[in-house]
């Protein structure tokens, strides 16, 4: 009821000067855009340079111990996979290699880098519905599947559409959804027949090993297995963790996650400042206000709380018209990069706690002028 | 005895205050001494600077007692713990110079502010903020905010907030400074009333000579000491008395408000002695109301000289010279009578040539 009636004085406070208002929540806003822009390009790139990771099926994959993240293309000897193959537990394997290589334009014959994943055609083992379908058919010479989700500037393209990846023709017999990160403008899937032709150096090697575990096997208890036979010479995670691994090693080591990661802080701290300009000002105004309210009786923690509920809701409205604002942009933003651009509820949760942050943290920083009002001055 | 004894609401005593600290520490006010009566209204006055406003945020508990005592209502202030303080402004109600009201708030919520802070019911806020508006004259503005109301609506907006919770005292920072003539003369009826009818202790610090008569006392402050302390209503009346004796007849008005504020008044009940013959005289008395005989003792018995009645003085002889008294002083019925000390009366006569001058006159006439 206190807390009601308390925060019906502060939302008349800060309405009494509409216009004022409007630019508060504006100036509040901004932060949340920025902040939002920021995490977005920040998601957007670990998303997108993970998104290779997160096609990736099977039970069990297994890789070289040096292999930190998908695209340091360490592999390792296609005997090990096959004596993985021959442990208790594991029902069948199937190897991808993957590499890069340049992409001519259909139209106009530009290059661009895209990324290669050479699949086994009998047993892909990856999450690309179109594969159920077409997967056989990439044992024929140089047939490909092109990524539909790519840059315009790869030209173009639909199935039956002959190019050139590197030097090999190819000829599209289907697309599939992954898109483009920061690395690569597109992707590409062959047979492994077609890869080694691609990447000689490779004959021979596994990138991924991919493991799927036999019905009714404990997957740790496999993955147990394997450890034990295998240790020093290639290591098991789950397809879950890979994609931890990958999301986790662009936050850290890419500049560009540790960029956007600083251009949140950045945002945060222009929306601190942003918002202790305006709680300041507000204070300041009301200062002998404040002070009458101290001098008939009010405990300082009256004004506490009055500041903090001012600062709240100028929180909780500069959130929701940045909410609009950044979903907005977000849209935009897809549609122009081709970077996925997820508004998702624990991404928009998180702008949400920083803006209340920000805002009571400035909250808390104009209250000490608040304190230092002496009732008595009114005199 | 004096003045009917009225419970005392505020008693200042023996307060030394400071500003600043080390080096810088400057005393505001030294050794006041200060009571504030239920029913009274208190005008302070004194040049800027002087301490009256320090004295009244000490008395209002924005400022922590560091010397000395201030007993509010019986609370002893030196001493008490923040939280108490805060408490204890809910007692008070203040009329700061500047409004000082929400401009965000309309005038009942304003006033609400306040009640808040009474214990009254949640559903009693609106009635009793509409009944404070009326009371100031503004029953047809309760939903204006500040911004648009006048000068004087704003400060009767405050005025209405600072009474709302029916304070025992009220300290009063220039109410008036910011109103017209009328305005400033409904304010002051307006605290006249509060005083009058509802027994509380009212302080004006004011620097306005056009509210001055309202005031039951008139303190005057000066660096930081308590100058004079003028019975204002007292004074008026004793000095309308004092008029009409022959004794006082050549004195100028001002000699007799000094003469006046000096003076004391005492009750005295039928039959009582007020002086007996063969005392020391201590002091010299002007009936103010009521009959007194004069009787005398001597070889040849007791006999009633005369009878007194209002505006007829005694004691005088005695005092001048510096003999004990020459007659008892009876009281016919109850009586009332101003009084001069010794000292006073003696300075009195040394300072006026024409109060001596009537005496000689009046004595030479009586005898």
């Amino acid at each position: 009821m206190w807390f009601i009636r308390q925060f019906s004085l502060a939302w008349r406070m800060l309405a009494d000067r509409p216009a004022r208002l409007a630019l508060s929540l504006v100036g509040v806003a901004f932060a949340v855009v920025v902040m939002f822009t920021e995490l977005g390009f920040k998601n957007g790139i670990t998303d997108s340079s993970a998104n290779f990771a997160g096609i990736l099926g099977g039970d069990l994959i297994v890789v070289h111990p040096r292999q930190m993240h998908l695209k340091s293309y360490v592999t390792f000897p296609g005997a090990y996979l096959r004596e993985v193959e021959d442990i208790p537990g594991v029902a069948s394997a199937s190897i991808i290699c993957t590499g890069a290589d340049y992409w001519s334009n259909p139209q106009d014959g530009s290059r661009n880098r895209v990324f290669i994943i050479g699949v086994d055609p009998d047993d892909p083992m990856l999450t690309v519905p179109e594969l159920k379908g077409l997967g056989r058919d990439l044992r024929g010479e140089g047939t490909v599947l092109f990524d539909d989700r790519v840059r315009p500037e790869l030209g173009r393209v639909s199935a039956g559409t002959r190019s050139r990846v590197g030097r090999m023709p190819v000829r599209v017999i289907g697309l599939f959804s992954l898109g483009p990160n920061f690395a690569y403008e597109g992707n590409v899937i062959m047979g492994l027949d077609n890869f080694y032709q691609l990447s000689p150096k490779n004959r021979g090697r596994v990138g991924l090993g991919m493991l799927r575990v036999a019905p009714g096997q404990s997957i740790a208890a496999v993955r147990a297995r394997i450890n034990e036979r295998m240790a020093g010479k290639l290591v098991v995670l789950t397809p879950a963790e890979v994609l931890g691994r990958e999301r986790k090693y662009t936050t850290d080591h890419a500049p560009v996650g540790i960029i956007f990661g600083l251009g949140l802080l950045v945002g945060f701290a222009i929306g601190t400042v942003v918002c202790y300009q305006i709680l300041f000002n507000e204070v300041s105004d009301h200062l002998p206000q404040f002070a009458m309210i101290k001098a008939i009786g009010h405990f300082p923690r009256y004004l506490t709380s009055l500041v903090i509920q001012e600062s709240l809701i100028l929180s909780l409205g500069g959130y929701l018209i940045g909410l609009a604002a950044g979903a907005a942009l977000y849209g935009l933003l897809q549609r122009s990069t081709a970077l996925q651009m997820d508004l998702t509820a624990p991404r928009a949760t998180l702008v949400l706690v920083l803006t209340s942050g920000m805002c009571l943290l400035a909250g808390f920083l104009a209250m000490k002028k608040v304190h230092a009002t002496d009732p008595a001055d009114l005199f | 005895m004096s003045t009917p004894a009225k419970e005392v609401l505020v008693d200042v005593t023996a307060v030394n205050h400071f500003y600043g600290r080390g080096e810088a520490r400057k005393q505001a006010l030294y050794d006041n001494h200060l009571k504030v009566h239920r029913g009274e209204i208190v005008i302070m006055t004194g040049p800027s600077g002087s301490g009256k406003t320090t004295l009244l945020t000490l008395i209002g508990t924005l400022r922590a007692v560091q010397e000395g005592s201030i007993r509010i209502g019986g609370v002893e202030l030196a001493g008490l713990p923040a939280s108490e303080q805060v408490r204890m402004r809910r007692d008070i109600g203040f009329i700061f110079q500047a409004h000082n009201l929400l401009d965000a708030l309309t005038a009942r919520r304003n006033v609400r502010m306040a009640i808040e802070l009474s214990g009254a019911p949640r559903s009693e806020y609106d009635r009793l903020a509409d009944e404070a508006l009326g009371s100031v004259g503004l029953s047809n503005r309760v939903t204006y905010k500040p911004r648009n109301l006048s000068v004087g609506q704003r400060q009767r907006v405050a005025i209405a907030r600072a009474l709302v919770n029916k304070p025992q005292i009220i300290l009063a920072d220039e109410p008036t400074a910011a109103l017209d003539k009328d305005s400033g003369a409904n304010v002051v009826s307006l605290l006249r009333n509060l005083a009058d009818q509802r027994g509380a202790a009212v302080m004006i610090v004011t620097h306005d000579n056009r509210i001055l008569s309202v005031a039951d006392r008139i303190v005057n402050m000066i660096d930081g000491r308590v100058l004079s302390d003028i019975r204002v209503k007292e004074t008026v009346a004793i000095c309308a008395l004092l008029r009409k004796c022959q004794v006082f007849i050549n004195m100028s008005p001002s000699d007799l408000t000094d003469v006046a504020q000096k003076m004391s008044t005492e009750s005295f009940a039928d039959r009582a002695k007020i002086i007996r013959q063969g005392d020391v005289g201590d002091k010299f008395y002007v009936i103010a109301k009521g009959r007194a005989r004069i009787i005398v003792d001597s070889a040849t018995g007791t006999r009633t000289e005369a009878t007194l009645s209002e505006g007829n003085f005694f004691g005088e002889v005695a005092l001048l010279r510096d003999q004990p008294r020459n007659a008892t002083v009876e009281a016919e019925g109850d009586v009332e009578a101003y009084t001069l000390s010794k000292p006073d009366f003696l300075a009195a006569v040394k300072a006026h040539k024409s109060f001596e001058e009537q005496l000689g006159a009046q004595l030479f006439h009586r005898s």
